[in-house]
């Protein structure tokens, strides 16, 4: 699930300062799941900006929708007829979704209302942790089922660094090693013979190093 | 299976349940809900008990009141429990079965059925102080005046000044008048016109109103005339009120406790005089003149004097006896009418005869007057009346040890000391300081407190041996809370051994020290006070043998509990045993049942207990009373009337009908409800509007059933007081009028209006009007809502079958319920099968075997060994389970509830070598040692017991094992009986042996067992452990040294571990706490019962516990269940969560934040509520972030026409329109 943090109030009144009625728009999808971005965030978001306009003198109007997901066309469509009624799109969406938004109704501002995350899970209500960053070449099967790309602050293919001390990574206390976690799980699984493997370089063409990506699936196209 | 000879249908199904605390509370509607008729009978005025006392509660700090007032509604409003309150039992006679119980009922002098609970005679009743009645009825039986012969002159800072603040208006009748010219005198102004041989006559514009002239008037003659004098139609007492009343609201608030000037009002001298009757007051130039030796104190004078003139210990020569409120302890005032307590049920008061004016001399009369309803009636007497029931449950509850009998603690002479329930009553927000910590002494805020642990607990010298269970944890509570109350205070709390022995109770001790309580292990000795501050001087020896002393603010005495000398008594009249402290006898396999057949007690006067074993031995005393009565349930119920809904046409016109209560003058008195009134018949579709003086009295219920059908209202609105308390009772008057009860709204225009505006009744008005407009809008658009109803399994399923299990099972299939008990193991039995001897000494096997027998031989008991529920379905009173049986096959069994009973076994940690060493053993193991290898044990010299042997640390059980103590005790006498020159150490963190097991703990160490504390943080003890010696080494601190133990026989007390239910909680879907037991729904009030309706737990599934314990439980979950299975249909409710599917992200939120488990995701892929288990608590609504959760009544739509209809009002009052 893609995960994200609301924008502070502040920030999103600044945005909108230009603006006298625009769209606030959600998304049944990932933010919705993550509290951040569905239709309870859309009717929350939009009575706080409409108190603190009215509050400042300056009303706003704000249409309130929640889309189905705003990263498929389809879903974006029902706006068409009257997006251009108004000034400007607040998207309480992930980055994808605004984005797409934006290049879908291309004469109108599109504004982002949280901050996207990262590729995560739930560790319990109101915890939510990263474990993937799509490099698009997946070797867990190597490694115990943790990701050594994304759980590793270095990335790291070979073991941990020097900064491991006592299953704590260098970067914050917060962080568990990545390689900490692999050594114990593949010890636990008895797979220890997986860590000596040399693993040939990674081709980081498939993440982001290669630019922005794209992919075609023929068997669907 | 034997047939009870009281199974003849002879019997009468009733029940008689004496004693209205929480334990009779529970009783009685575990009875009246499984069929039963209850008479319910208290002494006090209100049900309520010692826990309507408490501020909160341990260890969930949950607040008492607010948890226990449900009950005390339910039980007021039920249809099958007859209140008696103010009422005692005098004489019980006959046979289990068949008794007559006589019953004194005493007078009240409030007509229960009229009274509506509003509190305005208590208001109005000037009276403060019990008085010192003259005898005014002269020889010739005329009455006669009263002389003073000793005056006193109170003079204020000045001299006075009059007043002609809401000045009366008094007038010389001239037809009256005799001319004896006694008013002229009077007058002090100069006001009264008159000389020999005329009338007079009183010059308006010299006249300031003080009544002088009214009072002297003589009586026979009474020429002097009152008008523009608000409620004097009512009477004089009452229009003084009102007067001085409106006298204190123009002058602002008076400054409490300075001395004023006298306003000269007169209402003091009008109210002694004219209302009382006795005239020892008088105006005079400099002040008031008051006539000692004729002053009856009743402090009337000054209860209406509004500038705080007036003393009622300077005018007389008596010494003044407040009327002290007991509810709180004393430590305030109460009015000789008095509402037992704010929430008290039934909320009708009650006249004290002993401080009563008008009962005493005929004079006063003020509440009747003030009585809208007509509900107060002097001439009532004392009644009697016969009732036959078929048991009683005895549940009297407990009283507090008297402090001053422990003179070293000052208490009663230093006033800074004080009781921990008046401490309570301190920290309470409806309590005497409205829950700011003062000390008693001089009102200041205390920073250092004192808690004393066990004054009257665990001591010989007066008399009380017993431990009383729950003051460590009290103790530790109030504490606690009074931090929350003021984080500045700093607490020390004086103990002997922490005995927090209770479900996560040491976990609230660990909390309570985080929260920088302080724990000082120590008796006071004494205490001193110092006479300038008030301050209190302790002195005690710490742990190092050093005489300390320290100073403290205030002084807290934890009072253990006792047995009422009243109870005492009222036991000898029921005709059951006591044990020589006041407890009830009773056997431990059969902990309810009195020693007198068809008696049975509960609660702390079955020994000492905190309130969730006291509730659940209440469900379990209602089920031993009834289980001979099975086959007269339901003889003797109310038949509830039934009345056929009209189902309303699309269509239809909406007839709205408005009541705007004037709820007495709570109310009326600020906001005008004529024109709230006239203002909703201007309202959209309301077709009528009325506003009755007291919509919930019995006569107007009735009258708005009446009107409902004159005037075919489809929707109802009541304008009044809080819909949590009056919300049912208008509901179901719909009902019975015939119309869906979701076609009503209240607004409280009492609590959020009339009470917090009284000083600005236009706005009050104008908000009432919004309001009432706000419940119109809502029910305008209001949908029926339909309550399913559905039959019900009369079966019990009864999962584990040790002796919690059996033990319901057995009572199960007494009730009439047939009972499928499911078992993993091939055999019944469970832990007991290892277990020799009982805390009171009683051999298991015969019992156990006994059991089973009966178990086995009931032909309603299904017995499935070797066998386990791996699914169930469907909802209260209408479950399905599958049970996987030995073959391997599966059998659906239906049930209308479960009961897990999978029970606990013990530790066995590896520890000092247990289980590989023949010299280490856990208790159990010796204690089948001494039973079935005497010889042995008698060649054992010397034995050191290790406690807390894995339990209460983190490595290990984190909990503490509760029974671990008591059968280190029980096992160290069963040696010395056997050997009795065996040394024996046990070494303990803290001696938890509550209740009566203290006696045998002081039992075990004057027989010769050692006890030898450690603390495991300073100092564990170090213990060497192989086959040929063991060798122990620790601290001993009561002699302070290095003792070194080299035992023949190390015996840990392990503690018990739950049985692996994880399965089996996930698949019931019921929470387990982190070391698996299971989770009651209410850690106070519903300890058998399971978060998911219909599901209960009994025995040491629940948590650690002794057999008594269990079979407690084992029979209170009985009872609960019966609540439901003896119902032969039950009704969902019309108010349930419901998720429209069309947006559910499948997030899991509703999942995660319902606290009954009940969302589940289904194979559509979407979250499901089933409706029968939802509780309507609209959690998973207010997180669902879809808001794609909608529940019955409120509903987005409902709240948003709400806010609107009140925006739009606002708006038409600021154009003038509303």
């Amino acid at each position: 699930m893609i995960t994200g943090t609301p924008k502070p109030i502040e920030e999103i009144l600044e945005m909108l300062e230009p603006y006298d009625n625009i769209i606030l728009a959600g998304c049944y999808g990932c933010v919705t799941v993550c509290r951040v971005g569905g239709d309870k965030e859309v009717q929350v978001l939009a009575s706080t900006v409409r108190l603190a306009r009215e509050a400042a003198g300056k009303k706003i109007e704000i249409k309130e929708v929640c889309l189905e997901r705003q990263c498929d066309p389809e879903y974006l469509e029902p706006m068409r007829p009257y997006v251009e009624d108004y000034q400007a799109v607040l998207s309480i969406a992930c980055g994808a979704g605004i984005q797409f938004m934006a290049e879908k109704f291309a004469r109108t501002p599109l504004l982002p209302g949280i901050n996207t995350g990262f590729l995560g899970v739930t560790e319990r209500q109101g915890e939510w942790t990263e474990r993937c960053q799509g490099c698009g070449d997946c070797v867990l099967h190597l490694t115990g089922g943790i990701c050594p790309v994304t759980r590793c602050a270095k990335s790291l293919f070979h073991g941990p660094c020097g900064g491991s001390v006592q299953g704590i990574c260098e970067v914050s206390k917060e962080t568990k090693c990545g390689w900490q976690l692999i050594i114990d799980r593949l010890k636990a699984l008895d797979q220890m013979d997986n860590y000596g493997k040399i693993k040939p370089y990674k081709g980081w063409d498939s993440s982001r190093d290669g630019g922005p990506r794209r992919i075609i699936r023929e068997d669907m196209v | 299976m034997t047939v009870n000879p009281m199974t003849e249908m002879t019997a009468t199904g009733a029940v008689m349940v004496v004693g209205g605390g929480i334990s009779g509370m529970q009783s009685a509607l575990d009875l009246a809900n499984s069929g039963f008729k209850v008479y319910l009978v208290e002494h006090a005025p209100a049900i309520g008990g010692k826990m309507a006392q408490l501020d909160k509660t341990f260890p969930t700090n949950d607040c008492s009141m607010c948890i226990v007032s449900p009950k005390l509604v339910e039980v007021g409003r039920h249809r099958n429990i007859e209140l008696l309150t103010h009422s005692d039992l005098t004489a019980l006679e006959g046979e289990a079965g068949n008794f007559t119980a006589r019953i004194t009922q005493h007078a009240r002098y409030v007509n229960i059925d009229k009274c509506t609970g509003c509190g305005l005679c208590e208001l109005a009743c000037p009276v403060t102080q019990i008085s010192w009645f003259h005898e005014q009825t002269g020889e010739d039986g005329k009455k006669k005046k009263l002389k003073a012969k000793n005056k006193r002159l109170i003079r204020g800072p000045s001299t006075p000044q009059p007043t002609t603040l809401a000045k009366w208006t008094f007038r010389v009748d001239e037809e009256k008048c005799s001319r004896c010219g006694m008013c002229h005198r009077a007058c002090l102004h100069g006001a009264v016109n008159w000389q020999k041989k005329e009338i007079a006559s009183i010059d308006q514009d010299r006249c300031t109103g003080c009544g002088a002239c009214y009072t002297v008037c003589p009586e026979k003659f009474q020429a002097i005339t009152i008008s523009d004098a608000p409620e004097l139609d009512k009477n004089l007492g009452v229009a003084v009120r009102e007067r001085s009343n409106e006298i204190i609201k123009r002058l602002g608030t008076p400054n409490q406790g300075v001395s004023t000037d006298c306003i000269r009002c007169g209402l003091c001298v009008l109210m002694c005089t004219k209302v009382m009757g006795i005239g020892a007051l008088q105006m005079v130039e400099d002040g008031i003149e008051a006539g000692l030796d004729i002053c009856q104190v009743c402090g009337a004078c000054q209860s209406v004097c509004p500038v705080t003139y007036l003393n009622v210990s300077e005018l007389t020569d008596k010494t003044p006896r407040p009327l002290l409120n007991t509810f709180n302890e004393g430590l305030n005032l109460r009015k000789p009418i008095n509402i037992f307590y704010p929430q008290a049920v039934p909320r009708v008061p009650v006249i004290d005869e002993a401080s009563c004016v008008k009962l005493n001399t005929g004079e006063c009369g003020t509440c009747q007057a003030v009585c809208g309803t007509g509900a107060i009636d002097y001439t009532h007497t004392v009644s009697e009346k016969e009732i036959k029931v078929g048991s009683l449950i005895f549940s009297p509850g407990i009283e507090v040890f008297d402090a001053s009998i422990r003179g070293e603690f000052g208490y009663g002479i230093y006033k800074n000391v004080v009781t921990s329930i008046e401490f309570e009553r301190l920290l309470s927000a409806s309590g005497p300081t409205s829950g700011s910590v003062m000390r008693p002494g001089d009102s200041k805020h205390p920073r250092k407190i004192a808690w004393i642990q066990c004054v009257g607990s665990r001591d010989n010298s007066c008399g009380r041996d017993y431990c009383s269970s729950v003051c460590c944890m009290y103790a530790t509570k109030e504490a606690y809370i009074a931090r929350e109350h003021d984080s500045s205070i700093e607490p020390t709390i004086f103990y002997i051994d922490m005995r927090s022995f209770g479900k996560n109770f040491d976990s609230y001790i660990t909390r309570a020290r985080e929260n920088n309580i302080r724990f000082v292990r120590a008796m006071v000795s004494r205490i001193f006070e110092d006479p300038q501050t008030g301050d209190l001087e302790l002195r005690y020896v710490d742990g190092s043998g050093t005489r300390c002393s320290e100073t403290f603010e205030m002084v807290v005495l934890s009072v253990g509990i006792q047995v009422a000398d009243r109870t005492r008594r009222l036991a000898e009249t029921i005709g059951i045993d006591l044990d020589s402290y006041g407890f009830a006898v009773t056997d431990g396999f059969t902990p309810m049942a009195a020693s007198r057949p068809g008696v049975y007690v509960s609660g702390a006067f079955n020994g000492p207990k905190d309130i969730p074993e006291t509730v659940c031995e209440a469900s379990g005393a209602a089920q031993a009373a009834s289980v001979a009565l099975a086959p007269v349930r339901n003889t003797m119920l109310a038949a509830a009337p039934v009345v056929h809904e009209r189902i309303e046409e699309p269509g239809d016109p909406l007839r709205i009908g408005v009541f705007v209560c004037h709820c007495g003058s709570n109310i009326a008195s600020v906001v005008d409800v004529e024109t709230v009134a006239d203002y909703a018949r201007t309202l959209p579709n309301v077709v009528f509007a009325d506003h009755p003086l007291y919509t919930c009295s019995q006569d107007s219920v009735e009258r708005i059933k009446e009107l409902i059908n004159e005037h075919n209202l489809n929707r109802v609105v009541v304008s009044a007081c809080s819909p949590s308390t009056h919300e049912p009772l208008f509901m179901s008057t719909l009902q019975q009028a015939g119309i869906n009860k979701y076609f009503f709204d209240m607004a409280n225009i009492r609590d959020q209006c009339s009470w917090v505006h009284q000083l600005e009744p236009e706005a009050a008005t104008q908000k009432a009007k919004r309001l009432m407009r706000m419940a119109v809008t809502n029910v305008s658009q209001a949908k029926p809502l339909s309550e399913l109803e559905f039959d019900v399994e009369p079966t019990l399923l009864v999962i584990g079958g040790g002796v919690a299990g059996m033990t319901a099972a057995v009572e199960a299939a007494g009730q009439g319920f047939n009972v499928y008990l499911v078992e993993q193991q091939p055999r019944l039995g469970g832990q007991l099968v290892n277990l020799q001897r009982s805390w009171d000494g009683q051999d298991f096997a015969p019992f156990l075997q006994g059991l089973i027998d009966r178990v086995e031989d009931n032909e309603r008991i299904r017995v499935l060994t070797s066998s386990v529920v791996v699914d169930q379905t469907g909802f209260i009173g209408s479950f399905e389970s599958e049970v996987m049986t030995p073959t391997g096959g599966s059998r659906k069994v239906k049930h209308g509830a479960t009961l897990i009973a999978t029970g606990a076994e013990e530790y066995r940690p590896d520890l000092y070598g247990l289980g590989e060493l023949d010299n280490v053993m856990s208790q159990t193991d010796f204690e089948r040692l001494l039973v079935e290898d005497p010889d042995r044990a008698a060649s054992i010299g010397s034995v050191v017991m290790l406690q807390c042997a894995g339990s209460r640390c983190a490595e290990h059980l984190n909990y503490c094992s509760r029974i671990c103590c008591n059968q280190a005790v029980k096992n160290s006498i069963g040696l010395k009986k056997i050997n009795p020159a065996a040394r024996i150490d046990v070494l303990y963190r803290d001696m938890r042996c509550y209740g009566l097991t203290e006696l045998d703990y002081r039992k075990a160490r004057k027989s010769g067992v050692n006890f030898i504390r450690f603390d495991p943080d300073i100092e564990a003890p170090a213990i060497d452990a192989g086959s040929a010696a063991i060798s122990v080494s620790l601290t001993d601190p009561s002699i302070r040294m290095k003792v070194k133990l080299s035992p023949d026989l190390l015996v840990l007390s392990t503690g018990i571990v739950p049985r692996d239910t994880e399965e089996l909680a996930t698949m019931l879907r019921v929470p387990r706490n982190s070391n698996g037991f299971f989770i009651e729904a209410h850690a106070k009030l519903r300890p058998v019962d399971l978060a998911s309706e219909g599901i209960f737990m009994a025995g040491t599934a629940h948590g650690p516990k002794n057999v008594t314990e269990t079979i407690a439980q084992a029979q209170a979950a009985v009872g609960r269940a019966a609540t439901i299975l003896a119902n032969a249909k039950l009704k969902l409710s019309g108010v349930f969560s419901t998720v429209n599917a069309e947006h559910c992200a499948v997030c899991l939120t509703c999942v995660r934040a319902c606290p009954y488990g009940v969302p589940v995701i289904n194979e559509e892929h979407t979250a499901y509520i089933n409706p029968a288990l939802c509780q309507g608590c609209g959690i998973c609504v207010a997180e669902c972030p879809a808001k794609t959760i909608t529940l019955g009544r409120y509903l987005d739509e409902n709240l948003n026409a709400k806010l609107e209809a009140y925006q739009a009002a606002a708006y038409a009052d600021e154009s003038g329109g509303a």
